[in-house]
């Protein structure tokens, strides 16, 4: 069946639900619009569509099968030799060290959490919106992660140094279980890492040589415009793990890091039309069962501004 | 481009859901083209409609096993391909939201002037565009990828009897708009 043949069946069946007298009116407009379609500016070539197999092969650890290479393998077959065995060697050599380097990337969508298991079983549980990267010889020559957003790492013993990296800073430790908070998007971004066990080293990516070492339930940060982190501190481990519990616990901190963190745990967007209130502080707890309207109405009731539904999240704007 | 038949796309289903590598690399070149388009009539770009498609793609074959044989595989991928669309003009609305008010600093711009050689063409363009945004959509997916009422329903989930209200209020509009203008044509004629 070609395309011509499916289009006229496809209007004669909408002439009949037209009225009579309509039909030549609607039958020349249909043949009209074959000249309308704007898509027939929009050229795919060869090229485009080999591209987008090759990616999608390579995305799916699929064997691409490339007929003209299979030609010209057949060939020349016969005429190989050692120059050329020597030449293709090493560029696949070359090929395969650059794949050991291609980071493995996973991320935890809006709305939920994601475990992630790295070879050696370090466990890393990744908060919504969040991703770690690590390459291909993880826990060969090194256990090199890098974190955006928030996770809970707990880091198996061994014998090659587990780091972290964020935007700004960089962990380092043997074996521990420790939060390292880090949004580098959000306004006054910093690096927060948060010790339950063992013990870490934390520095500032642009001012190695200065780490503060963390004891268990001793917090630090970094700024973006420090080159060191803050002096440890004593913390509610409960309040910064109640994520992990899918519980909202916000002590004191700014709404500019609340409304971003409620976008993302609850999947929704939150737009503040009122930005006086978004430098406010604020002090929040909720149990896992809270629905996001509810923490939106006690922010605008404490802020003295107004909130309303709209498609897929919500606007907070003056009353 | 050229149409395929229902019949091919449940055997593509039946041997993707067998792991068969070659059956999607049939149907990706058979049809990777028509959703391309599809996808461009979301974004209007060319780079994200093709990336909007390839990740379908990868998203079929990664389903593969639960693929339901009694489903029509065809609508399956529309209704990825423009769920995919839809989250992508969501997570970029802000951008989106800056072209259009660039636009709106520029009284001129966007307008293009209906040309001299196809004004009929050129005016339906303008009537299509006008329409309330699901009976474009199914104008669209009827005239453009031919797909039959019942297809539609799949893809926008809808009933088809929405479907053909929907379309019989289009076509009603673009008749009388079509209409009109021949009306005015002879008066100034």
């Amino acid at each position: 069946m070609n395309k011509k043949n499916n289009i006229s069946e496809i209007l004669s069946y909408w002439l009949k639900k037209i009225d009579p007298k309509d039909r030549s009116a609607v039958k020349k407009l249909w043949d009209e619009a074959e000249d309308i379609d704007e898509t027939d500016e929009l050229t795919i070539t060869k090229e485009d569509k080999a591209s987008a197999l090759a990616h999608i092969k390579n995305e799916l650890n699929l064997t691409q099968v490339d007929e003209t290479q299979t030609e010209d393998r057949d060939a020349t077959i016969f005429t190989l030799n050692w120059r050329w065995v020597a030449t293709a060697a090493t560029i696949l050599l070359a090929a395969g060290i650059s794949y050991l380097f291609i980071p493995i990337r996973e991320v935890a969508p809006y709305g939920q959490q994601k475990t992630v298991y790295l070879s050696d079983d370090t466990r890393v549980l990744l908060n919504s919106g969040s991703s770690v990267s690590y390459n291909r010889l993880y826990g060969v020559i090194n256990r090199s992660t890098t974190l955006e957003g928030e996770a809970f790492f707990e880091v198996q013993s061994g014998e090659v140094p587990f780091t972290v990296e964020t935007f700004n800073a960089e962990i380092h430790v043997l074996g521990t279980k420790f939060n390292v908070r880090s949004w580098g998007t959000e306004p006054g971004s910093e690096t927060t890492v948060t010790l339950t066990e063992g013990k870490l080293a934390f520095q500032s990516l642009t001012a190695p040589g200065s780490a503060i070492i963390l004891n268990p339930g001793e917090q630090s940060s970094l700024s973006l415009n420090q080159s060191v982190p803050t002096e440890p501190d004593n913390t509610s481990l409960e309040n910064t793990l109640s994520w992990m519990e899918n519980r909202f616990m916000f002590e004191n901190r700014p709404l500019y890091q609340i409304i971003p963190e409620l976008e993302r745990r609850f999947n929704i967007s939150i737009d503040v039309r009122a930005d006086r209130i978004m430098n406010d502080s604020l002090t929040i707890y909720y149990s896992n069962q809270v629905k996001a309207e509810e923490i939106i109405k006690d922010i605008c009731l404490s802020q003295g501004v107004t909130y309303r539904a709209m498609n897929n999240g919500f606007v907070i704007e003056n009353r | 481009m050229e149409s395929v038949s229902e019949q091919q796309f449940s055997e593509w289903a039946a041997r993707l859901s067998r792991s068969d590598e070659k059956a999607l690399d049939e149907l990706f070149d058979k049809t990777f083209e028509v959703y391309v388009k599809f996808a461009w009539r979301f974004t209007k770009d060319k780079s994200s409609a093709v990336d909007i498609v390839q990740n379908s793609f990868i998203k079929l074959w990664q389903i593969r096993a639960d693929l339901d044989p009694s489903q029509s595989l065809k609508t399956y991928i529309y209704r990825m391909v423009k769920n995919n669309a839809l989250n992508y003009l969501r997570d970029n609305r802000q951008h989106s939201l800056q072209v259009d008010e660039l636009q709106l600093a520029d009284p001129d711009a966007g307008i293009s002037e209906p040309s001299e050689e196809n004004p009929l063409a050129e005016h339906l363009k303008k009537w299509v565009e006008d329409l309330p945004k699901r009976q474009q959509q199914v104008f669209e997916l009827s005239r453009y990828d031919g797909l039959t009422h019942e297809e539609i329903a799949g893809v926008l989930q809808i009933a088809p009897r929405t479907v053909n209200n929907h379309m019989v209020a289009a076509l009603n509009t673009l008749k009388d708009n079509y209409e009109n203008y021949r009306q005015r044509r002879k008066n100034i004629a």
